[in-house]
C-alpha cells in the first residue's frame, strides 16, 4: 500500500528549501570612523607643500610632493613634483566571509571605492554584501573577511638615472581580472610590523586571508526574530599614509627602484625605517543590531568638530584608545593624567616590589607596561621594569631580588608598552640579504648597512639585557626571555585596540546623533581636542586622555528609545 | 567512502562467483524470479537536481528495500509488485548548508514484459521523508513523490544484481504557495535476494 506523508509542519510556515533562500541577515561594510552618516569629511590635504612635509619614524607621512628616499625634503626631479598625487581610489577584493569558522558567504566581492564624499562606503551609509544566513542560535565572536587584494591607487615607481632619482612609471596591478589598473596591492605587506618576523612560524603567518574582525558584544543569530544587520567597519577614511618600498626590478635588469605607495596609517603599530611589513594597522570592528529594536542617542555639541562615541558599559577606554607615550614628540605638553610621581618602595620578596602612588593610574596602565624607577635600597641604577599589577593606590613591579625597601620617596614614571619606542628590546633590524649581490652597488650598499646595523645592535642589546624581568633573576635569567616577553607585551597591548562600536561625528555646534543603538547600557565618551578634522589629526586616532567620559555614565537606551545627552 | 566502496565491490564479486557455481537455469525461468518476494540493499551516488543543485553537492548514499508480489492468478496484476524503500542521505555544501534526508516510501513496480536478458521495471510511489537541515536547525517530516527505473538480472538462484535510478521530489506546496520543493536523483547498484 502506498504510504502517504502527514506533516507536523504546523510549527513552521516555510518549506525547508525556501529557508535556504531566505536571508534574514544583512552585512553592511563601512570605511569610516563614524558608524552612521553624517560621517567625518575627508580632510583637505592640498595645502601641504614640500616645505612642511612631515616625516616621522622614517616612514613618510602623507605629503603631496615627490620625496626621494635618500634625500628627504629636497626633490631632485622637478618634473616628478607635478606627478605625485594623493590617492583617489581604494580597491577591495573579498573572496568569502566567515563567522568564526562557518562560511556564510561564498560570493566574491571586488569593489573600487572613489574617495569622494558621495561614495556610500565613505559617507557612513555603507555598502551591502551578499550572504547566507548563519547557524540558528550559535554564538559568534568574529567575522573573517578573506581579502584577496587591498589596494590604493597613485603609487609611483622611481629609478636611478644619470641625474639621480627620477620618476619611472606608475605601479600597476591586476584587479578583478582587469590588467593595468594603476594601484599597489598592500595586502601582501599586511604582516604585523616587525613582530611577526620574530616568530618561529613567521613564514606562514597570514593576517589577511582571513582578516579577523571582532564582533563587540558577540552575535547570536535567531531565525525566528526579525532581520538582523551585521555592521563591519574598517578604518580607511583619513587614515592613509605614504610608504616606501625598495626593490630590484627583476623585469628590468635588476635595476634598483623605489616604490612610493599608500597604505594604512601606522598610528597603531609603528612601522620603522626600512621595514616593509606595514600590517596590524587595519583597525576594524563589527557589531550587530536588529533594525526594529534600535534606539538612538543625540544631543547638542559645543563649538568644535568632535566625535561622540558609545562603548558597552564597563569596557575600559584602553580597548579603544592608546595610552599616550610620555615623550610624545608631536604633543610635548603635559598630559592631564600624570604619568610620574613618587612614593616609598616596599620589597614584597621574590623579586616583587610595590611603590605607593599618589594618583590612580589603574584606568590607563595595566600589567605589561613599563615603570622606570630611580634607585632605591641597594639598587644603584635607574632602569625599566615590567609592571605586574596596577591598583588605585599602588603599583607592583618585578626586579631583582634583594634590593630591599626604601622608606624615602622614590621617583617613578610610567611608560605604556603600546608605544613601540618604549620597548627596550626593539633592536635594529638586519639589512635584507639581497639575491642580487652580483650588482656591485647593491652589494656595497648591503655591506655598509650591515656595519651600521652591527654597531647599533650592540648598543641596543644592552638596554634589553638591563630590563629586569624575572623575579628569580640570578638563577633563570636569560636575555632571550626579556626579548620575547617585551615583544609579547607590546603585541598584547596593541592587538586589543578596536574602533568604538558606535561613533558619531559632530561638526561645530551642529549636534550629534548616534543611530541604530541596540537597547543596553553604554559609556559615552567625547573628544576634548580642538578640532578632529584638523590636518594635524590626519592618520591618527585618539589617545586615552583625548577622550573625556560623560558625567552621567552609564547611559541606558531602551527599545526604540531616543535618548538625549548634551555634550558640555 | 573508499573503504565502503571496496567492501561492497568485494561482496558483490564474491556473490557473483558463488552464484555462477549454482545449477544452471533455463532462460524461461529468468522472469520467474520476479514472482518472488525480495529483500535487498543499494549503494551509489545521490545528487540534487535543478534549483536544489545550487544548495548541495553530490554525495554517496545507500538504502534497503523490500518487495512483495500481487496475486499471480490475475493476468494484469501478476506483473506488478509493491515495494517499501528506506535510505539515509546526507547532503553537504562548501558553505554551512547541510541536509539529512531519510525518505521512507512505498512504490508500485511494474515489469516490462519484453523478452530480453535483463529485466526492466518502472516504479512509481510516494511516502514521507524526515529532513533535518542546517543552518536553520529545522526538522520536519514532509511528503515525497517518487518515480524510477530499475534494470536487473539474476546472478544465481537467490541473488539479483541491478542498477536503479530514482527521482525523488519533496513536496512543500501545501505549506506556502511559493515554496519550492527539493529534487533529488538517486543512482545505485543494488543487490537483492529472492526469499
Amino acid at each position: 500500500m502506498i504510504v502517504f506523508a502527514f506533516v507536523s509542519g504546523c510549527k513552521n510556515e516555510q518549506g525547508i528549501f525556501q529557508e535556504y533562500d531566505t536571508k534574514r541577515l544583512k552585512v553592511v561594510l563601512k570605511g569610516t570612523f563614524a558608524s552612521n552618516s553624517p560621517a567625518e569629511s575627508f580632510i583637505d590635504l592640498s595645502s601641504i607643500t614640500s616645505e612642511n612635509v612631515r616625516i616621522k619614524d622614517d616612514s613618510i607621512v602623507l605629503c603631496n610632493e615627490s620625496l626621494i628616499p635618500d634625500d628627504p625634503g629636497t626633490p631632485e626631479d622637478e618634473s616628478a613634483l607635478a606627478l605625485t598625487e594623493l590617492p583617489s581610489r581604494y580597491m577591495l577584493d573579498i573572496a568569502e566571509m566567515e563567522l568564526n569558522h562557518d562560511n556564510f558567504s561564498k560570493h566574491r566581492k571586488a569593489r573600487i571605492f572613489s574617495m569622494v564624499e558621495t561614495e556610500a562606503f565613505f559617507d557612513g551609509t555603507g555598502i551591502s554584501l551578499d550572504c547566507d544566513d548563519p547557524v540558528h542560535l550559535k554564538a559568534y565572536s568574529n567575522v573573517r573577511l578573506k581579502t584577496r587584494k587591498m589596494a590604493f591607487d597613485k603609487a609611483k615607481i622611481y629609478n636611478v638615472t644619470a641625474d639621480g632619482w627620477a620618476y619611472k612609471e606608475d605601479a600597476e596591478i591586476i584587479f578583478n581580472e582587469k590588467d593595468g589598473v594603476k594601484a599597489y596591492n598592500v595586502n601582501l605587506l599586511q604582516k604585523n610590523s616587525y613582530y611577526d618576523s620574530l616568530r618561529e612560524e613567521s613564514s606562514h603567518i597570514n593576517k589577511v586571508y582571513p582578516l579577523k574582525i571582532p564582533i563587540v558584544g558577540g552575535m547570536t543569530f535567531n531565525r525566528n526574530k526579525e532581520e538582523m544587520v551585521l555592521e563591519v567597519r574598517i578604518l580607511v577614511k583619513n587614515f592613509i599614509k605614504k610608504y616606501e618600498y625598495k626593490d630590484y626590478d627583476s623585469e628590468d635588469d635588476d635595476e634598483l627602484v623605489a616604490i612610493h605607495f599608500y597604505g594604512f596609517s601606522d598610528w597603531l603599530r609603528d612601522v620603522g625605517a626600512g621595514e616593509y611589513d606595514i600590517g596590524g594597522n587595519i583597525i576594524g570592528v563589527a557589531r550587530t543590531y536588529v533594525p526594529s529594536s534600535v534606539g538612538s542617542i543625540s544631543g547638542t555639541t559645543p563649538a568644535r568638530n568632535m566625535f561622540v562615541i558609545a562603548v558597552p558599559a564597563g569596557d575600559p577606554i584602553t580597548n579603544y584608545a592608546l595610552v599616550r607615550p610620555q615623550d610624545d614628540p608631536e604633543f610635548p605638553a603635559t598630559p592631564p593624567v600624570p604619568y610620574t610621581g613618587s612614593g616609598p618602595v616596599t620589597d614584597l620578596t621574590d623579586g616583587n616590589y610595590q611603590i605607593v602612588t599618589p594618583e590612580d593610574h589603574s584606568e590607563i596602565f595595566a600589567a605589561g607596561d613599563y615603570i622606570e624607577v630611580n634607585p632605591w635600597g641597594t639598587n644603584t641604577a635607574t632602569k625599566q621594569y615590567f609592571v605586574k599589577e596596577v591598583t588605585a593606590t599602588a603599583i607592583t613591579f618585578m626586579a631583582k631580588s634583594g634590593y630591599g625597601d626604601s622608606a624615602l620617596d622614590v621617583d617613578y614614571s610610567l611608560l605604556p608598552a603600546s608605544y613601540r619606542d618604549n620597548n627596550p628590546c626593539d633592536l635594529p633590524k638586519a639589512p635584507d640579504r639581497d639575491e642580487y649581490l652580483d650588482n656591485i652597488y647593491s652589494y656595497l650598499d648591503y655591506l655598509a648597512s650591515y656595519e651600521e646595523y652591527r654597531y647599533e645592535w650592540n648598543a641596543a642589546i644592552q638596554d634589553c639585557n638591563d630590563l629586569e624581568l624575572l623575579a628569580a633573576l640570578d638563577a633563570d635569567w636569560s636575555a632571550f626571555n626579556n626579548y620575547a616577553k617585551a615583544w609579547v607585551n607590546y603585541e598584547n597591548s596593541v592587538k586589543k585596540i578596536v574602533l568604538p562600536p558606535l561613533a558619531a561625528y559632530a561638526a561645530s555646534v551642529a549636534g550629534y546623533t548616534i543611530e541604530n543603538v541596540m537597547p543596553g547600557s553604554y559609556d559615552i565618551y567625547y573628544t576634548n581636542i580642538d578640532d578632529v578634522s584638523d590636518i594635524e589629526r590626519y592618520g591618527k586616532l585618539f589617545y586615552a586622555d583625548e577622550l573625556d567620559a560623560y558625567s552621567a555614565n552609564p547611559v541606558t537606551v531602551g527599545k526604540n528609545e531616543s535618548v538625549t545627552l548634551n555634550i558640555p | 567512502m573508499n573503504m565502503k566502496k571496496t567492501a561492497f565491490v568485494i561482496l558483490a564479486g564474491s556473490l557473483l562467483f558463488a552464484g555462477f557455481n549454482q545449477d544452471a537455469y533455463a532462460a524461461k525461468t529468468r522472469k520467474d524470479y520476479f514472482f518472488k518476494p525480495q529483500l535487498g540493499g543499494w549503494f551509489g551516488p545521490v545528487t540534487p537536481l535543478g534549483e536544489t543543485d545550487e544548495l548541495f553537492d553530490t554525495e554517496l548514499s545507500g538504502g534497503i528495500f523490500f518487495r512483495i508480489n500481487l496475486p499471480k492468478d490475475n493476468f494484469i496484476l501478476k506483473y506488478f509488485k509493491i515495494g517499501v524503500d528506506i535510505s539515509y542521505q546526507h547532503y553537504e555544501s562548501k558553505g554551512i548548508n547541510d541536509l539529512h534526508f531519510v525518505p521512507l516510501y512505498g512504490s508500485i513496480l511494474g515489469l516490462l514484459p519484453i523478452d530480453i536478458p535483463v529485466r526492466i521495471q518502472l516504479k512509481w510511489g510516494a511516502g514521507a521523508a524526515y529532513l533535518y537541515q542546517r543552518p536553520d536547525r529545522l526538522e520536519l517530516w514532509e511528503p515525497v513523490i517518487h518515480t524510477g527505473l530499475e534494470i536487473s538480472f539474476p546472478a544465481g538462484r537467490t541473488v539479483n544484481i541491478g542498477l536503479r535510478l530514482d527521482y525523488l521530489y519533496i513536496y512543500e506546496g501545501y505549506l506556502d504557495s511559493k515554496a519550492e520543493g527539493g529534487h533529488f536523483l538517486n543512482i545505485g547498484i543494488c543487490l537483492y535476494f529472492n526469499i
